[in-house]
């Protein structure tokens, strides 16, 4: 099953060049049954990196380029009286695919984001009082401009929540972008990426990712932390025992990445950031590889061989 | 002492602190605390109430009345002018007496006590001037400076009276009393803490001066007083030199110990303890004493050496027969004979022999002595008689006893052999109507005719100065010999306990074949007691002699009632033996085995153990104080690395794992890492990845494996610390 993986990240990065660690994240979350927000500037590879993640899962996919007048029904669908049979049918929209690309999500207006992010939420959407559930395995891969662009709405917290990880990829590397800017692939090549997985496979991975052993060591260093984050004078959010789960559920996932089946202290600390500095300083723009200020404190403040004192 | 009257001492005591003392910030205190003084001055002043000269004793009582007339009348003054108002009943020390009368009082008694020098001995006076000092000091505090020295100075007044009296409840009443002046201490240092926090901190600190005491008590060169005790207990109880009739009868009555033994190996007949104590052999018809005559003359002679070598060496005495080796615990006597059985040989220096076999000690007991003896009874006393011995053993003052005086010659007349004619004594005495008795009837002048022919009924002196007094007459060297018979056996302590009432005398003959022999009249008139101390009917009398008010006779015929007499009694000989009666020699020798066996290689296993025990000591209470889960320990045992490491520079940061640790130890300290990684893997191991399918016997062998490993790594650190790697 490792191989598998371990193939499919070979795969994405050589797609997405020089950024090894972010595409290992974004695939444990995904893997953990988390969605995804993306966020950095233009041109930085977000949406490369969304796509290959979706075509090598061998996932249905469909991206939606979120724009201003963007309306909820052109993410969910609409139901439109059908003269044969007499009766409203509903006309899906990209929603209801294995994986969407919400492109530049905080360009939409509040209405249509949070249309995106019920949906994301309940795994359901709802048209005309008909409730339609969505595709399994569901994932949403959002990206997001910085707020400081114009022209955008930021996600409220109570939605940024819903992202199991918030990454960004940040300016890649000299030979890194050496190796992007000589290699003659375009954009339209990442489509013509074979899926490695069949959803059969994907839904054992996930099984398996469950299953990985948490001890009850663990589990005390997840609560000391979000502790920590409740009793810190700054001006951070508190942790809430929904982002506990979120990171049990990634350290998990990172841990089956990591050819183990049990968690360790370091599987919650390689994905503390990602999962927990969006909720703990949503205001604050996870951009150009900025250090986690938030996280990291928090996170040194705990001592994982004696987290409760 | 209440919460609102502690804030008031706050306001009143405790500013000033910071200010400087000055005349008009005078010393305030609560009245209960002027009477707490008060009474502690009392019951300091009381451990030394025996030895003090009356004209001291009413200045002290007429001192402390005064002082607690005047702040009693002040406290009721204060609260009735204002019975709400707290702070009024803190007030100054009163002028009592105007300061040159003080001076005035200090000069004169001190005066005083220099003249009555002479007759207190300079202990007692130096005793007496620290008491006065004491009564008058509390005329005088107005400062804190001055009520510490009262405190301190009625702390040394109450330890001085252990000088005098040394019983194991005398002693603890007094470490009771000086408890009681630190609480007081206490108080005054830190007046707002609560009563009960100041006695924990009380309890703390003694307890921590505990090992340091028993170090001091055991190891500190004991110096010889400086001071000689004086004979301020000639009046005691007890065995005199000039024995009158009817002395012994009288001591008989007297509860008081005379002295312990504890024997080396099994105890003797109760009939073979016979302890002598003296010889007596001058008689004028009425009193017997020592001999006096020959006193002055030839003292070289009469004292010798008490060593079983001198003895062996001298030709008075012939020794045969195993010894039987005691040792002797004696009460304060303020005399110097010992008491031991015949024929006793001791290898103390201080301890010298008469030579009427008598043990004496060189100097005054004034205070227990404890002393070793060997005695050989089966030792011929004095072969060879001298002459000059012999005239006096047969000396006879022939105007006061006519009718006995007959009596022994015409016996003589009857029999040649000598011990058929002290058998013919006995059995008289067995024989006819002659009563053993603690109350003999009144005898006039010719004491020994009356008794032997008209009354008849008499104690063991009235029997033994008879038989002598015959013995004489018949022309047979014959002596009276007093100590004390037999003794009571505690059980539970494995000892001897010699009373007053077993005060005893006898007679020794001294006959050509055998020496000087032991005749003992009593046996022949009251066998019980010489075979097992006061037979039924002399207990009857005894309890109807001694008992007073109430009678103790019902008491003393409990079971339980003996049993606790008998252990508390056990109880004080120990205190006895091992408190009191580690003197200088003691310490001495106590040291000089100490470091002989430090020397045998054998030994250095008991000290070792002694070592073992201290470690497991330490061992059990650290490891109640942190109380580990018992699951938690190989965790614990982690945590307790990190903190042997960190205490070697080696500080883990708070966010590390313990592989991310144990990574940067093997890459900064490789040398430390086999043993570091062992229990951070094993810590890891079993924290995270097989924590919940592990059996608590695979848990306890993993932790006995890391426990050595931690001690390999503390070894490695030790050892670093040198720049050993």
């Amino acid at each position: 099953m490792q191989t598998v993986v371990a193939k499919i990240l070979a795969q994405i990065e050589s797609v997405v060049i020089g950024k090894p660690h972010q595409v290992k994240l974004a695939l444990a979350c995904l893997l953990a049954k988390g969605h995804i927000l993306i966020e950095d500037l233009p041109g930085m590879g977000k949406t490369t990196l969304a796509n290959t993640l979706a075509l090598t899962l061998g996932l249905s996919y469909q991206r939606i380029q979120f724009t201003s007048d963007l309306m909820p029904a052109d993410v969910i669908g609409i139901a439109i009286f059908d003269e044969t049979t007499k009766s409203f049918q509903l006309h899906p929209g990209a929603i209801f695919n294995q994986v969407v690309l919400a492109d530049e999500v905080n360009r939409a207006s509040p209405k249509t984001q949070s249309a995106l992010l019920e949906a994301m939420e309940e795994g359901r959407v709802s048209v005309d009082g008909v409730t339609h559930q969505l595709p399994e395995p569901f994932f949403v891969i959002a990206t997001q401009n910085p707020m400081s662009h114009a022209g955008t709405y930021p996600l409220p917290e109570s939605q940024l929540d819903r992202f199991m990880m918030r990454l960004s990829l940040g300016f890649p590397s000299i030979d890194a972008e050496r190796e992007i800017l000589q290699s003659t692939a375009s954009h339209r090549d990442v489509i013509e990426i074979k899926p490695f997985l069949q959803v059969e496979q994907l839904r054992e991975i996930q099984q398996h990712i469950s299953s990985v052993r948490v001890s009850p060591a663990i589990v005390d260093y997840v609560i000391a932390l979000c502790r920590v984050s409740r009793q810190s004078e700054s001006q951070a959010k508190a942790l809430s025992p929904r982002a506990g789960k979120s990171l049990l559920a990634a350290a998990k996932s990172w841990a089956f990445m990591e050819n183990r089946d049990y968690v360790i202290p370091e599987d919650i600390q390689a994905v503390f950031s990602p999962v927990c500095e969006h909720r703990l300083a949503p205001q604050q723009h996870h951009i150009f590889d900025q250090t986690d200020e938030i996280s990291q404190q928090i996170l040194s403040q705990v001592d994982p061989t004696n987290p409760l004192v | 002492m209440t919460k609102k009257s502690k804030q008031s001492i706050e306001e009143n005591v405790l500013p000033r602190k910071s200010k400087k003392p000055s005349k008009n910030n005078k010393l305030k205190l609560n009245g209960k605390m002027y009477f707490s003084l008060l009474a502690f001055q009392l019951l300091n002043l009381l451990t030394l109430v025996l030895q003090f000269n009356l004209l001291y004793l009413l200045f002290a009582i007429f001192a402390l009345a005064l002082q607690f007339f005047v702040h009693f009348k002040l406290v009721r003054k204060s609260s009735l002018a204002s019975p709400t108002s707290q702070s009024i009943s803190f007030y100054a020390a009163p002028k009592i007496l105007p300061s040159w009368l003080i001076f005035l009082l200090a000069i004169s008694g001190s005066v005083g006590i220099a003249f009555a020098g002479q007759e207190l001995g300079l202990l007692l006076s130096m005793i007496h001037l620290l008491c006065f000092a004491y009564s008058l000091k509390m005329f005088e505090i107005p400062s804190r400076k001055d009520l510490y020295q009262l405190v301190v100075l009625g702390i040394f007044v109450a330890t001085s009276s252990l000088i005098f009296i040394q019983s194991i409840y005398f002693s603890l009443a007094v470490i009771v009393l000086v408890l009681g002046n630190f609480l007081i201490l206490i108080n005054l240092f830190a007046p707002t803490m609560a009563m009960s926090a100041q006695a924990k901190l009380l309890a703390k600190l003694s307890l921590y001066s505990v090992p340091l005491a028993v170090i001091l008590f055991v190891g500190f060169p004991k110096l010889s007083p400086f001071w000689q005790v004086p004979n301020v207990e000639s009046a005691k109880v007890g065995l005199s030199d000039n024995v009158k009739i009817g002395d012994i009868a009288q001591l008989a009555l007297s509860d008081e110990l005379a002295f312990r033994v504890s024997f080396q190996n099994s105890n003797p007949e109760h009939a073979q303890l016979y302890w002598r104590a003296m010889v007596l052999d001058d008689f004028d018809g009425v009193t017997w004493r020592q001999g006096l005559r020959e006193k002055g003359q030839r003292n070289n002679q009469r004292y010798g050496s008490a060593t079983l070598e001198h003895a062996n060496s001298s030709a008075s005495v012939q020794i045969t027969g195993e010894g039987l080796s005691y040792q002797v615990i004696a009460e304060p006597s303020f005399q110097s004979w010992l008491f031991a059985l015949d024929f006793a040989t001791s290898e103390q220096g201080d301890i010298g022999q008469r030579n009427d076999f008598s043990l004496f000690y060189r100097g005054i007991i004034s205070q227990t002595l404890s002393y070793q003896v060997t005695s050989y009874p089966k030792a011929k006393l004095a072969p060879i008689l001298a002459d000059e011995t012999r005239a006096l053993n047969l000396l006879l003052s022939t105007e006061n006893n006519p009718r006995l005086l007959a009596k022994g010659r015409q016996l003589r007349r009857q029999y040649s052999d000598n011990s058929q004619l002290i058998n013919r004594v006995l059995a008289e005495f067995n024989q006819e109507n002659y009563f053993y008795t603690l109350q003999p009837p009144r005898l006039n002048n010719n004491s020994l005719d009356q008794f032997y022919f008209d009354t008849r009924a008499g104690f063991c002196e009235h029997y033994a100065s008879t038989f002598t007094y015959l013995m004489r007459a018949a022309g047979i060297p014959a002596r009276m010999v007093v100590g004390y018979l037999g003794g009571e056996f505690n059980p539970s302590g494995n000892y001897l306990s010699v009373y007053q009432r077993n005060a005893h005398a006898w007679s020794e003959v001294w006959l050509p074949d055998s020496g000087w022999q032991r005749v003992d009249p009593t046996a022949a008139v009251d066998p019980e007691r010489v075979e097992s101390g006061f037979s039924s009917n002399l207990m009857q009398e005894y309890d109807n002699l001694s008992s007073g008010l109430f009678s103790m006779q019902p008491l003393r015929a409990m079971w339980w009632y003996k049993q606790l007499k008998m252990q508390i009694d056990a109880i004080d000989y120990q205190w006895t033996r091992w408190v009191i009666g580690y003197t200088g020699q003691k310490q001495s020798r106590v040291m000089a085995e100490l470091l002989a066996s430090l020397k045998q290689g054998k030994n250095i296993v008991y000290f070792l153990l002694i070592l073992i025990t201290i470690a497991l000591l330490v061992y059990v209470y650290k490891s109640v104080k942190v109380r580990v889960k018992p699951d938690d320990k190989i965790k614990a045992l982690y945590l307790k690395t990190l903190a042997l490491m960190a205490k070697h520079k080696l500080v883990k940061a708070r966010s590390m794992t313990a592989e991310q640790f144990a990574d940067i130890v093997a890459a900064t300290r490789p040398e430390l890492s086999a043993h570091f990684t062992t229990i951070s893997k094993c810590f890891a191991h079993l924290a995270y990845q097989n924590f919940d399918d592990i059996s608590q016997q695979e848990r306890h062998i993993q932790l006995i494996k890391l426990q050595s490993s931690y001690r390999h790594l503390r070894w490695q650190l030790w050892l670093a610390k040198f720049g050993i790697r």
